[in-house]
């Protein structure tokens, strides 16, 4: 059985950190706001299908919906880890002008 | 080059060795300094009331699904994510629907009364940021020029680009849409734009409230654009019609340019930078009185060529030719038109407060006389009068008035 809260810390988590990366002009800090924001959308549509398994759907949280909600959060968690190589990549290779 | 050909150039265009050809190169302007994007604004400015508010719903929710309830049977049970997501939302925005799914127990009612507190604050605090972020002035600024450079990057037919829009700038401004002909309009000042947005064109015309001086507005108005057809530097600041024509000469040297100065100073350095047309106002008023006064019937076909397709004959005007004229004013125009009347061998008498009897280096010869006196006062006239005089009258720039008329008196006059 996968824990609620902790899918739900996952969301705020994700959601503190996408505002976090708002307002940057420059050309990296588009893409880490991209790459949030797909972890955003996967986690928000991960919560979706778990709400509308436990409360709505006839069979409850079955098999399927714990597969598709752990899908979806993996798919979130890909793009997290994409936007940490993308920033360990930036910091390695930044020079002091 | 090789050795035949050098020569032969030379030849013609009679320069001598060691000249290097200077061709005109562009000089490109970066357009993204000065234009901002209002959307980097929103989010910026939103981030911390958009964190305040993640932060107390989350404590709130979490709160709520950790108190335990009691259903209709009495049975305890945890309120689920989304049931508590669910009476935050309404909670927070003030709708309050009621308490879901069952009645809240004492303990759920404590916990409750503190989020409505926090998150009724949390939520003003976001939307009252995002409200005035909207009026913020900044913003507005931003947006404005986003939605003119817009405007003007998607026009598809060749424009002109007048700077100032004045009097000069809104005649011209009429002229060229009665022809049919796109303009795009750089104003300092906000009143005459929002008159220009009442004004009935027959086509929409894309107006800026900037400075024209900044060759990045310049670029934003479309100075850049390949459909840019022409320059017309039309403020009534000379430094900014000069700078206006060194942009245009050194971002696209081929374009015309026609600028408008007052002094002869500002008109030289004008013309070192490409090749400008640069009007004198004051000057072609005193070459068209000349032509009036010598060959009335080429002013009246000068007068109809200038007024556009489609206009009548205008009448052809009498002008008097002999007799005393009466300058009141001896200010920039007024010495421009003495120098032409006197050009034209006529006696000139100068009314003007300031300029004394015995007069300056720049006295007119002897036809000149000089009167110092108020214009408006009846007293001066009498002073100045001569049988048959006529008369050209400008006030003072002191007295802000601009008005010029042309005036003869019959010699029964008083």
């Amino acid at each position: 059985m996968h824990n609620g809260y902790e899918l739900f810390a996952a969301v705020v988590v994700n959601l503190i950190a996408t505002v976090l990366k708002f307002g940057d002009r420059t050309q990296i800090g588009a893409v880490h706001l991209a790459t949030s924001l797909v972890a955003d959308l996967q986690l928000i549509a991960a919560s979706v299908v778990w709400v509308y398994a436990t409360q709505v759907s006839a069979d409850g949280l079955d098999r399927e919906g714990v597969a598709s909600v752990v899908s979806l959060s993996g798919g979130a968690l890909f793009a997290n880890i994409v936007s940490v190589v993308l920033l360990v990549v930036e910091t390695v290779s930044f020079h002091r002008r | 080059m090789p050795g035949p050909i050098r020569r032969l150039l030379r030849d013609l265009l009679k320069i001598g060795d060691g000249v290097r050809f200077i061709t005109r190169r562009r000089t490109a302007v970066d357009p993204s300094v000065q234009v901002s994007t209002s959307l980097f604004l929103i989010l910026r400015r939103m981030r911390a009331p958009l964190i305040t508010l993640i932060i107390i719903f989350t404590v709130s929710v979490f709160g709520l699904t950790l108190i335990p309830g009691r259903d209709a049977n009495g049975q305890p049970y945890r309120m689920g994510f989304f049931d508590a997501f669910y009476f935050m939302s309404y909670t927070a925005t003030t709708i309050g629907f009621g308490e879901i799914p069952h009645t809240f127990t004492y303990g759920q009612r404590m916990w409750v009364v503190v989020t409505i507190y926090l998150t009724v604050i949390g939520w003003a605090y976001a939307l009252g940021s995002l409200l005035t972020l909207i009026q913020d002035r900044a913003f507005r600024v931003s947006l404005r020029m986003q939605r003119f450079s817009r405007t003007v990057a998607h026009l598809g037919e060749p424009f002109l680009l007048i700077a100032g829009y004045g009097r000069t700038g809104e005649l011209l401004a009429r002229s060229f849409d009665g022809l049919g002909r796109q303009v795009v309009i750089v104003n300092a000042s906000e009143a005459r734009i929002e008159a220009l947005d009442m004004d009935t064109y027959q086509v929409d015309i894309p107006a800026l409230v900037s400075d024209a001086g900044n060759p990045h507005i310049l670029a934003a108005a479309g100075l850049d654009h390949p459909l840019c057809e022409g320059v017309l530097a039309m403020t009534n600041d000379d430094e900014v019609n000069l700078a206006i024509t060194m942009a245009a000469a050194l971002m696209r040297p081929e374009l015309p340019v026609v600028a408008r100065t007052v002094s002869t100073v500002i008109a030289d350095r004008m013309q070192a930078f490409g090749t400008p047309t640069v009007v004198n106002p004051f000057d072609r008023f005193g070459n068209h009185l000349r032509i009036v006064l010598r060959a009335p019937a080429s002013y009246q076909l000068l007068e109809w060529l200038e007024a556009g397709p489609g206009a009548l004959l205008p009448e052809r005007s009498q002008p008097p030719v002999d007799g005393q004229w009466v300058v009141c004013g001896y200010g920039r125009f007024g010495r421009e038109v003495i120098i032409d009347l006197r050009a034209e061998g006529l006696q000139v008498t100068v009314i003007d407060p300031n300029a004394s009897p015995v007069d300056s280096d720049d006295t007119p010869d002897d036809g000149v006389r000089v009167v110092v006196g108020d214009a408006s006062e009846p007293g001066v006239h009498t002073r100045a009068r001569d049988r048959g005089r006529r008369g050209i009258r400008r006030r003072n720039r002191q007295r802000h008035h601009k008005s010029v008329s042309a005036r003869s008196r019959s010699p029964s006059e008083p």
